[in-house]
């Protein structure tokens, strides 16, 4: 049995001896947040250190362990401003959920690849009219034969422009009922014919993408779940997104940086002790959800939770590391910077982690409906 | 969703049964809340004490072991909106900050945490003042002070920390649970309240900030989760008084009573935190 306290202490001297090693990685100077950045060397290296799926059976390359230390290794990660954008999206959600839902071929072929850090996933569910109501999804799968045809736009679409494969929201029957009821889950390569990338800069720093798809085919053994099934794939596939526990050491890392600067400011301690505090609340609510969903419980309102305390601390912290310091939160690089230029990142990527992998409102929806009993 | 376990399962036994057994005193000896606007009033209740005492409160003080029991203790009077009286006593004595002390009388021994210690006295002096909750508040005059030996006085601050974190937990449970019932049975544009978008919101955010509270009473909290606490209650406690509108701002609803003590507790915890790491 591998213990909390052990599996923390070693993704610590993974994630020092890593950070160095990619601190020479230009590309990834500006971006905001670890959580949005991405290098292939940095997921590689994961890989090969045995650092991704740890609660994955061993048969898929994982290594059987509890999913609470895996949360708490990404906790570590964070911290240690790893560029995380490809994990989280290959293995923490997407790969979760492939654990799930994803026919035994499907598992076997692409899950021992993405513990190995080498295949990176990327997630096409938001499109040009479909965001937050995501059931509004219009991108279409066609069945001929044995293989769906797909076309459509996704967009916001992060990693796209470094993924090997896409796990895609597609309209299966536009006759449905109910527009959720039409939907299902497909996984495809990047490299198909018909496929686009187009990159969209943002604050943060970094790109999101569009990424077109035109009479993209896609063999019928690639669908995730049931065929208009999806959306139970979907929400679920949500609920491994939405508890960003690699935010609490991004958060923790920023702290002790205004801490530092601070040197003992006036009035400063309490409020550090209350973001500090926050930061644990928030942990906590995470590692509920985790269990929940490990237990294949009910988990939608708990991970809501977890993402809302989260996005919501990343904000406070930022803040409140403005406010603390004055002009100097903002400085981007340089000895005059708040932990290397941290928190003006931070600052810059804040504003989209309410809206990112579900906006606030949305999981503020799912609290009150499945959490509280709330009509709808 | 409530009340999934993340910490060892013996612990969480051994803290969920003096939590109901604080919970069912509480419940017997209840008492109406004395207070009324503009009053000096204390909810000090000496049948709750003794009790208390009894059951094995001042254990909690006294035996690190027994610091996981705190929190669930102090969020069963919370929950109850129960005099804080109890909590104040595992710190040795009427809670000190500045010229102000809580349940506070003439020749009470009062506790000041400062600096990283407590120092004990005794209330030379002690004069009631009118004031916003019924925590028997008194401006002091304290002599013969002396301070605790650390290894004590750091025995009794988690203590007094991990039960007034619970305390306010319970205090928001308490709240939530108040505005969600109204919500939900309260009827207005042609259905309940909670149908209401806005309303939804506005009790999802409540709700987040509850449930962090939660979690943290199960994880013994510390220092940290203090001054969170404070914060995040008085957070949600202000939705749940917006949701419950003119009920939740009159006398006989009980809200108001969660309202006041949010607003107290956090003013006097901030106060004790901020002198602590003076």
């Amino acid at each position: 049995m591998v213990s909390l306290s052990e599996i923390t202490s070693e993704a610590d001297r993974f994630g020092a001896e890593l950070a160095t090693r990619l601190s020479a990685e230009d590309e990834n100077r500006f971006q905001g947040m670890p959580s949005d950045g991405d290098s292939r060397a940095g997921y590689g290296a994961m890989g090969d250190a045995g650092w991704i799926g740890l609660h994955w059976p061993e048969e898929f390359g994982g290594r059987g362990l509890d999913p609470l230390l895996t949360v708490a290794a990404e906790e570590r990660f964070g911290y240690h401003w790893l560029p995380l954008s490809s994990y989280l999206l290959s293995v923490k959600t997407i790969g979760n959920a492939m654990l799930d839902h994803a026919p035994a071929e499907l598992q076997e072929r692409l899950l021992p690849e993405i513990a190995a850090g080498r295949l990176v996933f990327c997630q096409g569910f938001s499109e040009p009219e479909a965001g937050s109501d995501l059931a509004a999804l219009r991108t279409t799968a066609r069945r001929d034969g044995d293989r769906f045809v797909v076309s459509g736009q996704k967009i916001w679409t992060s990693s796209a422009q470094v993924a090997d494969w896409i796990y895609l929201a597609v309209r299966t029957d536009p006759e449905a009922a109910r527009p959720h009821r039409g939907v299902s889950v497909l996984v495809a390569e990047m490299d198909s014919p018909g496929i686009e990338v187009r990159g969209i800069e943002v604050v943060g720093g970094g790109v999101l993408n569009e990424v077109f798809l035109e009479e993209v085919s896609v063999p019928a053994a690639q669908l995730v779940g049931e065929e208009n099934g999806g959306w139970r794939v979907l929400m679920s596939t949500l609920d491994h997104e939405r508890v960003t526990s690699e935010k609490i050491g991004i958060v923790l890392r920023v702290l002790e940086d205004i801490e530092a600067a601070l040197a003992g400011g006036d009035g400063a301690s309490l409020e550090l002790r209350r973001l500090r505090g926050e930061a644990q609340a928030a942990r906590l609510l995470g590692r509920r959800a985790v269990r929940l969903i490990s237990e294949g419980r009910p988990a939608a309102a708990a991970a809501a939770m977890a993402k809302l305390s989260m996005s919501t601390l990343a904000k406070r912290t930022a803040d409140a590391g403005t406010r603390l310091l004055g002009p100097r939160a903002l400085v981007e690089s340089g000895p005059v910077s708040i932990g290397e230029g941290r928190l003006a990142g931070v600052t810059r990527s804040t504003a989209g982690s309410s809206i990112a992998g579900g906006a606030s409102e949305i999981q503020k929806r799912v609290i009150a409906r499945q959490g509280l009993g709330c009509a709808a | 969703m409530r009340g999934v376990s993340i910490v060892a399962e013996s612990t969480t036994d051994e803290a969920a049964q003096f939590a109901a057994t604080v919970a069912a005193l509480a419940a017997r000896h209840e008492q109406p809340d004395p207070w009324t606007p503009g009053a000096a009033a204390s909810d000090a209740n000496g049948a709750l004490d003794e009790a208390l005492r009894e059951a094995g409160w001042d254990e909690l003080a006294r035996d690190g072991d027994l610091l996981p029991l705190a929190a669930p203790a102090g969020s069963a009077l919370g929950r109850a909106f129960a005099p804080l009286a109890p909590v104040d006593a595992l710190l040795g004595g009427a809670l000190k900050a500045g010229r102000l002390a809580r349940y506070a009388t003439p020749g009470a021994v009062t506790a000041e945490p400062r600096s990283g210690a407590i120092l004990d006295g005794i209330a030379k002096e002690a004069t009631a003042v009118p004031y916003t909750d019924a925590l028997g508040v008194a401006s002091v005059r304290v002599s013969g002070e002396r301070r605790l030996a650390a290894e004590e006085a750091d025995r009794r601050m988690a203590a007094w920390v991990a039960a007034s974190t619970g305390y306010i937990a319970g205090l928001s449970e308490e709240a939530l649970r108040l505005a969600v019932e109204h919500a939900r049975s309260r009827r207005a544009f042609g259905g309940p309240l909670s149908a209401l978008e806005p309303v939804q919101q506005m009790l999802a955010d409540a709700a987040t900030l509850v449930d962090g509270l939660t979690v943290l009473t199960a994880d013994a909290p510390g220092m940290d989760a203090l001054a969170h606490a404070g914060d995040a209650a008085e957070r949600a406690v202000t939705i749940c008084m917006q949701v419950t509108g003119a009920l939740g701002f009159t006398m006989e609803f009980p809200l108001q009573r969660a309202y006041r003590r949010s607003r107290s507790t956090r003013s006097w915890n901030d106060a004790v935190l901020a002198a602590w790491d003076l």
